[in-house]
């Protein structure tokens, strides 16, 4: 991902006016990784909005006749190619429900997380004084905790389930926006249009929402595109852990977590939930390389 | 320099407090602590016994003074399940933990610093592409899966390594690789970044056209800068080690704290999850408070900021 824009001239990086539009086009054009992530996620979307449509088989009808069929490529029949579960159930329906799941918790906890922390961001950075500290050091003490330990904690103390976890990985995942967003508004403070705004009669919410908001929207949606990825891996964790989406329900991390028992009869049903999780991680992470670099080039994450 | 490490100090027994009050709000969050100490068939008569016994019918702030004075003196309370101090079990299962995560950073930082330094000083080569796309990888994927995968591949496939527990030799191997390759990646990255931004600074090419040699110019004045925001990585990558051992002991069965924690909170054990969130956190923040003490060695000027 760096290569790419390292290997280009630091004039065109930092031509972020004249350019803006041509430039991010070209690379985009000029970068095989970053189009083939958005593709890998346009599947994943329309999988997971289409699964009901697309989907072979109910993700939950079960035939023990069929259990665990391997993929069509390893010695599998055409009824099911990516074979069948300890259950019978068919792997590829059960994989289109489960980037349901995985998208719309990726996409709700960090809906939750960025409006938190862009909020938080702006708050402690327009104030600054005691609600800086304050809300900084509360960000502090958010990093010094364990995060998958405190997560599975807290998921444990109020019982899985979806809300629950969108909450949880929502209400502990603002640090991240909050930093780089409080950073910006303090240079931003001082700035002229600022000032004139504010000597002009604006009040302090006017200003922060009319002024500072539109220009943090970007650092945050870059942050948000790269934290979707670790929601997603996360989300799949505890649900692999048997603390997120609960069975019958698929997801990717419970089908894996399932899969556990059958390493050595089909380890084909470990490896598929394994490689979704992973291909749709690493191409919004790509994505999301990329949109920092058309966005917002001298962000430091 | 004394009055920063006393101002640290303060700043690192305000941060283990705040994790004492954290950890302790944890079981009040949904008001009731004993409810999710008993099973769903306890009758109401048990569960206000319990609540007798336990001290939880005193007002919250006398509950936490009383937690707090505890926890300073090493009681944590006990396990409900192994009635056993909640601590000592804690501190039975922290060799196996240490020996892990230990065993996880140094497989990273030996990986991670010549590929970091290789990639930023050969910039564009097969080696920086190689470095760039494991650490996108290793960023992206899920740390069980890819343990799952290690045990297909070298245990059940090659046969080659033990794939769960602890104590055979080797049985080390496939958990640490596990659990290091996140922060092998991310250490990478930003080590890379950060020796691009030195190379090309004023004092670098002073240090070059007084005839340094290429090494010294490396390690005396580049590395030395650039190694900063390594720190700042590594010290925060340890936290997520330090939590991520849940899931890769859970992988491979190892017997090391994430695991206690895991079976704590299937086991609806709460003191004793409550004990291990307390230490692992402690840890860590002692942890960063040494590597604040490292900044200040490795950077004077951060000390005046």
């Amino acid at each position: 991902m760096t290569v790419r824009n390292d290997a280009l001239p630091a004039r065109i990086i930092g031509s972020r006016r004249g350019g803006a539009i041509r430039f991010p086009l070209q690379r985009l054009l000029a970068s095989p990784a970053v189009l083939l992530s958005f593709g890998a996620i346009a599947v994943v979307v329309i999988a997971a909005i289409g699964a009901h449509v697309l989907a072979p088989y109910d993700p939950l009808a079960q035939n023990l006749d069929e259990r665990l069929g391997p993929p069509l490529w390893a010695g599998g029949d055409a009824a099911h190619v990516l074979g069948t579960d300890q259950l019978g159930r068919d792997v590829l329906s059960r994989l289109m429900y489960g980037a349901r799941v995985s998208l719309v918790i990726g996409f709700m906890a960090v809906l939750v997380s960025g409006v938190l922390g862009i909020g938080i961001g702006i708050v402690s950075g327009f104030y600054g004084g005691l609600t800086d500290e304050v809300l900084m050091r509360l960000g502090d003490l958010r990093l010094a905790l364990p995060f998958v330990l405190l997560v599975i904690s807290v998921i444990a103390v109020f019982g899985p389930s979806l809300t629950n976890i969108v909450v949880v990985l929502g209400l502990t995942g603002w640090v991240a926006y909050a930093r780089v967003v409080r950073a910006e508004v303090l240079s931003m403070r001082e700035r002229e249009f600022i000032i004139a705004a504010r000597a002009i009669g604006a009040t302090n919410l006017r200003l922060m929402f009319r002024h500072i908001l539109p220009n943090v929207v970007a650092s945050g949606i870059v942050i948000g595109s790269l934290e979707l990825a670790n929601v997603i891996v996360l989300e799949a964790s505890l649900s692999f852990l048997g603390l997120g989406v609960q069975p019958p329900t698929p997801s990717w991390g419970n089908m894996l977590g399932e899969a556990r028992d059958y390493l050595i009869s089909n380890f084909w049903l470990a490896t598929l939930p394994g490689i979704a999780i992973s291909l749709t991680a690493i191409s919004v992470n790509l994505v999301g390389d990329w949109l920092r670099d058309v966005l917002d080039p001298h962000l430091k994450m | 320099m004394i009055r920063f490490v006393v101002r640290r100090l303060l700043v690192t027994i305000l941060m283990l407090f705040l994790v004492a009050l954290t950890v302790f709000m944890l079981g009040h969050l949904t008001g009731d602590p004993v409810r999710l100490m008993v099973p769903d068939t306890a009758t109401e008569e048990d569960i206000a016994t319990l609540r007798q016994t336990l001290g939880l019918d005193r007002p919250l702030p006398i509950q936490f003074g009383d937690f707090l004075i505890h926890a300073v003196q090493g009681d944590l309370g006990s396990s409900l399940r192994y009635r056993q101090p909640a601590l000592t079990l804690v501190i039975e299962r922290m060799p196996a933990t240490a020996e892990l995560s230990l065993a996880a950073m140094l497989i990273a930082l030996v990986v991670a610093i010549p590929a970091g330094l290789i990639s930023a000083r050969k910039r564009g080569s097969w080696a920086d592409a190689l470095t760039s796309v494991i650490s996108v990888v290793g960023q992206s994927m899920p740390a069980f899966w890819i343990g799952i995968m290690l045990i297909i591949i070298f245990a059940v496939q090659l046969r080659l390594l033990p794939a769960t527990g602890r104590g055979e030799t080797f049985s080390l191997v496939l958990p640490a690789i596990t659990l290091g390759l996140w922060p092998m990646a991310r250490i990478a990255r930003v080590l890379r970044s950060s020796m691009l931004e030195v190379m090309h600074e004023d004092y670098v090419r002073t240090a070059y056209a007084k005839g340094l040699a290429d090494k010294t110019v490396l390690v005396r004045h580049q590395m030395r800068n650039a190694l900063i925001p390594v720190v700042t990585v590594t010290a925060l990558t340890f936290g997520s080690i330090l939590g991520g051992t849940v899931i890769t002991e859970s992988v491979f069965a190892w017997p090391g704290v994430g695991r206690l924690a895991l079976e704590a909170i299937y086991n609806r054990d709460f003191p004793l999850m409550q004990a291990t969130v307390l230490v692992v956190a402690s840890i860590f923040v002692v942890i960063n408070f040494i590597l604040d003490l490292l900044y200040v060695w490795l950077d004077p000027r951060i000390r005046l900021r």
